[in-house]
């Protein structure tokens, strides 16, 4: 444990710091040392690094951390090891709560809570529809994943043509930018972060007992229904503030939780912490690639982590067909 | 200790378990016998409370169980399934320690040291140290059975509830868990019912007996008047050959050739 909290401090500190130095505009180490001096001039320099690339650094990684916890969960409440709010539908849902409010020009931080409605109205109805079975069946996990994406992204594809010029901002969210990043969006995403990961973390040991299937877990102790839409509800919630603020990034609440697993175990109490850490470690170094790779242009980030997450997806995909959860 | 009265359930409107009226006395050991789809698991299930009968109730101490707290009734019943669901790896440490969710004073904290040292007893009492670290899922069927039954036992019940716990198991296995939990019934005085397949295990480990035939109580009583040819018969439909030995009878089924073998 201890190991791996230092590789991840580790880990943190070098791509923070590559990331602070890379991007459209060189930034050496000389620099970055003008900006303490006060006879240099400096001001463009402290610009770029205080109000472009930090806010931009510190919302990858708080993006990262909201996604890596709420697929950590979402896999548990699931018990699918596949269930991830990119995969089964609910940021796309996101996207489409973020867009209506955008269409009626609503203030931004109503982008993050109508994406909340229309997640958590989505996540019970896939809730719903998977909860015949005791364990959630995968094909009808990914089915329904499937056409609740399908059908929303053509709402939002329908907006951007009659939006027109400012599609953009619609392309973003559903590719996924950071480059809208601010400290204002910073200290909106940091709410729902915070509220959510107090309540996974609160909630780490019956959710453990919820692996057992949800007979068991009643046994437990655990009052099933309950922990189980606490649990929906809350995942929407930093879902929905992620998405809002910078686009569908897929496939990170899927990968970080099983490498974790693979090192760790799957005991939520070193999970939930240690995924919500690496997520964003994760996220920060996907959008240091984003901004480097094409130099001065940069990509989607949602490219960069599709890059990375659908072999690994297929891989899972093919590894549960075998009947393996995990290991 | 539970008292079962006029307990029906089914789904839609199919009825499973028709008109129940039972109950367990302190510290016995109760086996529920009877043929496939008879409703003992439903029967199980519903006393578990994970099931809600359509009308009639569960009483524990003569208190409805629909009227708990999940978290007061599992400090009074720990339930064993024929089969953990369980899919992930944990060690078996973290898995027993499970079992003292419903003991937990404050969820933020976790479990606190008093709980481990619960744990540590029972992992001790269970006879499952040198399986301590293991990751639960690359034990034997056997192995895990015995883990499960040290997960209900730390929530310290009064009340084990059993499904099928053997049923995945072999002979060797099987006795050794139905006796570990006959030692319980016997030395702590803990309640037990379990649904059980086999006849002669039930004969041999069970103090009083419940058979069900199609959704309702066929009979209630002990070895002595349970296993007896003419009342199997009557409820599996098989001829059977009941033998005693110290004082116990075990059933012989006989097979009657259908004209297919050559017997």
């Amino acid at each position: 444990m201890k190991k791996i909290i230092f590789v991840g401090i580790l880990f943190f500190l070098v791509i923070f710091a590559v990331s602070v130095f890379s991007g459209g505009v060189k930034i050496n180490f000389d620099d970055f040392i003008g900006i303490f001096d006060k006879n240099t001039d400096s001001d463009l320099i402290k610009l770029i690094i205080f109000d472009v690339r930090l806010p931009r650094i510190i919302m990858a990684l708080l993006t990262g951390m909201m996604l890596a916890s709420s697929g950590t969960v979402m896999q548990t409440v699931f018990q699918n090891p596949l269930a991830d709010p990119y995969i089964i539908g609910i940021s796309a849902s996101a996207t489409f709560g973020a867009v209506i409010a955008f269409l009626f020009n609503l203030p931004d931080y109503m982008y993050g809570v109508l994406a909340f409605f229309s997640s958590v109205a989505v996540s019970f109805i896939i809730f719903n529809i998977s909860k015949s079975g005791k364990k959630t069946n995968t094909a009808t996990l990914l089915i329904v994943g499937i056409a609740v994406s399908s059908f929303l992204s053509a709402f939002t594809s329908f907006a951007m043509y009659l939006v027109g010029e400012d599609s953009f901002k619609i392309i973003m969210w559903t590719m996924g930018y950071l480059g809208g990043a601010s400290w204002r969006k910073v200290i909106l995403m940091i709410f729902p972060l915070a509220v959510s990961v107090f309540v996974f973390i609160m909630n780490r040991n019956e959710l453990d007992a919820l692996l057992s299937g949800e007979e068991e877990a009643h046994s437990l102790g655990v009052s099933v229904e309950k922990l189980k839409k606490t649990m929906l509800i809350t995942s929407s919630l930093t879902v929905a503030f992620s998405v809002a603020f910078t686009g569908m990034i897929g496939f990170v609440g899927l990968i970080i939780p099983h490498i974790i697993r693979m090192i760790m175990g799957s005991s939520n109490s070193k999970l939930i912490p240690l995924s919500t850490f690496f997520g964003g470690i994760f996220l920060m170094a996907a959008d240091t690639i984003s901004r480097t790779i094409l130099a001065p242009v940069e990509i989607p980030i949602g490219v960069v982590t599709s890059f990375f997450g659908a072999p690994f997806f297929l891989y899972l995909a093919l590894k549960a067909k075998r009947g393996h959860f995990d290991k | 200790m539970i008292r079962i009265e006029n307990l029906s359930f089914g789904y839609c409107k199919r009825n499973i378990l028709k008109n129940i009226n039972l109950s367990f006395k302190e510290g016995s050991f109760t086996g529920i016998l009877g043929p496939n789809g008879s409703g003992k698991s439903t029967l199980l299930k519903n006393i578990l409370g994970y099931l809600k009968p359509n009308s009639g109730s569960v009483f524990i101490n003569d208190e409805n169980i629909n009227h708990m707290k999940r978290k007061e009734y599992a400090k009074l019943v720990g339930f064993v399934p024929q089969k953990s669901g369980f899919s992930m790896a944990v060690s078996v440490e973290e898995f027993i320690l499970l079992g003292r969710i419903p003991h937990l004073k404050n969820k933020w904290n976790g479990f606190e040291k008093n709980d481990r040292e619960i744990t540590d007893e029972i992992i001790k009492q269970m006879n499952l140290e040198k399986f301590r670290e293991r990751n639960v899922l690359t034990l034997s069927g056997g192995e895990f059975q015995r883990v499960l039954v040290a997960r209900a036992l730390c929530q310290q019940p009064k009340i084990l509830l059993l499904d099928e716990p053997t049923s995945a198991l072999d002979l060797n296995y099987a006795v050794e868990l139905l006796g570990v939990v006959k030692e319980l019934s016997v030395y702590k005085g803990i309640t037990v019912v379990t649904v059980l397949h086999d006849l002669n295990l039930a004969s041999f480990f069970c103090s009083d007996l419940v058979l069900m035939k199609n959704g309702g109580v066929y009979m209630t009583g002990n070895q002595n008047n349970i296993i007896d040819s003419d009342v199997l018969k009557d409820v599996y439909g098989f001829d059977s050959k009941i033998i005693e030995d110290g004082g116990i009878p075990y059933i012989i089924p006989v097979c009657k050739s259908r004209g297919v073998l050559n017997v």
